[in-house]
């Protein structure tokens, strides 16, 4: 080793401790979503004027754009209505969604019919580590150049601790140029209010186990971690599942081919659950842990499911003080072999001389890709 | 019914009489089944010769250990049955048949569970007449060890004496009670009855007269314990309080007694997705496939949600490994608070 070089052991710590961070700051987003549900949901004046919440919304996408937009949540109320996107933090692209988020002028309901918005429509942009202010005159400049008659409102959300146990914290952030909600709606009155409003995590835990993501984001080690433990057994056969039962491991692993991918079960309780895309980085994620294989030459990923007592903390990751779960190891084990264990880059293929095949596809076919179109 | 059930309680007795002590042994166990599919889940066939009477089903289940020592012990098919209570007997010391009967439920994908048995059941149990007092039983022999976060090794002698002093003794120390020898009168004469209870739910009637722990057995016991699971059933879309009578989880480090506890389940998964300082898991059984949250956001109590529908079997099972870890805890459904807006605003919610 040289000196003044981290050594594996600091490397593999130090990539623990970033993606355990991560881990936590996206479990913090989805507990501002139950918070938000909970105030949404069990405050009397505030239920009574909300018509509609949903934490899946598809927006009509502007310009020459073919996907719906997909923010964190729509709330519409007799009123008005919020457009809703929260964010760990700031990040440049965050200017042109929040535009277009709301420049769109209809979103569609479950049965897909188009609904067009109110005109007190309402942007309400969190951030659990608001953006400096160069960041926020780059976000209200185009706000305004867009000429946007709607308003935004940037929120702070943080989880504290009080006398009564643990609360998500919601406050407007204090930067002359941001907005009011509109004053016709409690919810909107309560997100004005100069001291914001806090809900206990003893009230939200009641609407938790509802999301397992954000509308349109996951990270991957959150999505791994809920994938292994509760996603994966509902892919298991009647005789897998007996064989779980009876043992607590697999003798023969489970596969998934790759177009089964975007068959993933429905899951009880859970308005906002993984989708194919996220099962897919949870996959990956999952292989780099070395809990997963992925045969390229099969098309399929192979998955030795197992209880937790059958799957070892690496050498090197500090037992955490709470004990050590799966998500320990899970995590512990990401950043283990990221560190002792890189993956391979592809071989590049030797320059030859060689004629191309044909000049309709220039593609190589001699490797395939992870995930076949 | 009331004549056969009294012929097997005759031919227990007698058998209690021909050898001492009797290894005779009623299981407790939970299954929301009807009868047929109990039987055909636990793999119970029709009995040929009727060795036990009254009982029509029986199963004879082997285990070889790892030292290479066969247990080997067969449970009969007993016609008690209340509600969710289903009773299995075996002529096997306990401690012979106990590894074979979890054998026997693994095989049910959680569609079966036995009962445990907490301190208050164990209490009420060493009462078998109402007109005698808790000291007039004796405790033989009691085997407990200390709760978490208290330390210290399991404790086989409590030096038993009379049952009030002994359960004093065990909720002073905050003790956790694993297997309980007593002798409780009998007859106004003064004869005594021998049984012992186990906290993972049986109870091995060891000598004596039978007729009031056969009573215990068939009515109070199944009974009380369908009563005990009911918050479990009513469980969908709740969360179900198990409230501690101390403070237990002042501190997030406490935390780590609870994830030991989880993890100690058979066949489970546990992911921490929250800890500091409140507490939310993930938990998955793969013996039912049940999944749960589980939250800790005060002192002294451990919230439970099932997701979709979670058997009650499920619940018991965490529910005994919580309170094999810290003691009995109240249990109840939590009831979702209700709010107005200025609670909101002022910080109350």
């Amino acid at each position: 080793m040289s000196a003044g070089l981290p050594s594996k052991k600091d490397r593999t710590l130090e990539e623990f401790s970033k993606v355990l961070k991560e881990y936590a700051a996206f479990d913090r987003t989805l507990d501002a979503l139950s918070a938000l549900t909970y105030a949404l949901n069990n405050i009397r004046e505030i239920k009574a004027e909300t018509d509609l919440i949903d934490f899946t919304p598809r927006l009509e996408p502007v310009d020459l754009d073919a996907a719906r937009y997909t923010p964190d949540g729509l709330v519409i109320q007799k009123h008005c209505d919020f457009v809703l996107e929260l964010k760990t933090s700031w990040n440049e692209s965050d200017v042109k969604q929040i535009i277009k988020y709301a420049r769109s002028g209809a979103y569609f309901l479950k049965d897909d019919s188009k609904k067009e918005f109110k005109s007190d429509k309402c942007v309400l942009l969190g951030y659990q580590n608001p953006p400096g202010e160069p960041n926020l005159d780059k976000l209200f400049d185009a706000w305004q150049a867009n000429k946007i008659p709607l308003s935004l409102v940037l929120l702070r959300y943080s989880l504290e601790q009080g006398a009564e146990g643990e609360r998500m914290y919601f406050v407007r952030v204090p930067y002359a140029r941001n907005c009011l909600c509109p004053k016709a709606s409690k919810f909107g009155e309560a997100i004005n209010s100069p001291r914001g409003f806090p809900v206990k995590a003893a009230n939200y835990k009641l609407h938790r186990p509802r999301f397992h993501k954000a509308n349109d984001q996951v990270i991957a080690s959150y999505a791994a971690v809920l994938w292994w433990t509760r996603y994966a057994e509902h892919y298991l056969s009647e005789e897998q599942k007996s064989e779980m039962a009876e043992r607590g491991r697999l003798t023969s692993p489970l596969t998934i081919p790759w177009n089964k991918i975007d068959e993933v079960p429905k899951m009880p309780g859970t308005d906002v659950q993984l989708g194919p895309s996220d099962v897919r980085h949870a996959l990956e994620f999952l292989q780099e842990a070395k809990l997963v294989k992925l045969k390229k030459k099969a098309k399929e990923f192979d998955i030795t499911l197992k209880e937790d007592r059958f799957i070892r903390l690496p050498q090197g990751i500090p037992v955490p003080h709470v004990g050590v779960d799966i998500s320990a190891k899970i995590l512990g084990r990401w950043a283990s072999n990221k560190v002792k264990k890189p993956p391979r880059k592809p071989k590049q293929p030797k320059k030859t001389h060689r004629r191309r095949r044909g000049r309709s596809s220039g593609r190589d076919t001699r490797t395939l890709p992870m995930f076949p179109p | 019914m009331t004549n056969v059930l009294e012929q097997f309680r005759s031919w227990v007795e007698k058998k209690a009489n021909e050898e001492r002590p009797f290894p005779g042994t009623f299981w407790f166990l939970f299954s929301s089944l009807p009868e047929s599919s109990f039987n055909s889940v636990l793999g119970l066939q029709p009995t040929t010769h009727h060795m036990v009477p009254a009982a029509d089903h029986s199963r004879t289940v082997q285990v070889r250990k790892r030292t290479g020592t066969v247990l080997q012990a067969t449970f009969y098919s007993l016609p008690i049955h209340h509600e969710t209570v289903h009773i299995l007997f075996s002529l096997d010391k306990p401690a012979q048949a106990l590894r074979p009967m979890y054998h026997m439920l693994a095989r049910t994908r959680g569609a079966v569970s036995l009962f445990p048995f907490g301190h208050p059941v164990m209490k009420e149990c060493c009462r078998l007449n109402s007109k005698c007092s808790l000291e007039d039983t004796r405790v033989v022999r009691g085997v407990s060890y200390p709760s978490s976060p208290n330390e210290g090794g399991a404790d086989i002698n409590l030096k038993p004496g009379n049952a009030a002093a002994f359960f004093e003794r065990v909720e002073d120390e905050k003790r956790v009670l694993k297997t309980a020898t007593f002798r409780a009168p009998a007859t106004p004469d003064g004869i005594y009855c021998e049984f012992k209870i186990g906290r993972p739910g049986y109870l091995n009637y060891r000598g004596g007269p039978f007729d009031l722990l056969f009573e215990l057995i068939s009515e109070r016991l199944p009974k009380r314990l369908a009563t005990s699971v009911r918050p479990f059933e009513q469980a969908r879309g709740h969360y179900v309080e198990f409230k501690f009578s101390e403070p237990l989880f002042v501190q997030p480090a406490n935390y780590h007694v609870v994830v030991a506890a989880l993890s100690r389940l058979p066949r489970t998964s546990v992911a921490l997705l929250h800890t500091n300082p409140y507490f939310h898991a993930a938990l998955t059984t793969y013996e039912d496939g049940g999944q749960f949250d589980i939250f800790i956001t005060g002192h002294s109590t451990i919230y439970v949600r099932g997701q979709g529908d979670v058997s009650p079997a499920s619940f018991l099972r965490i529910q005994n490994g919580l309170t094999e870890q810290f003691r009995e805890a109240h249990i109840s459904l939590e009831k979702p608070a209700e709010h107005s807006f200025d609670d909101l605003v002022e910080g109350r919610v």
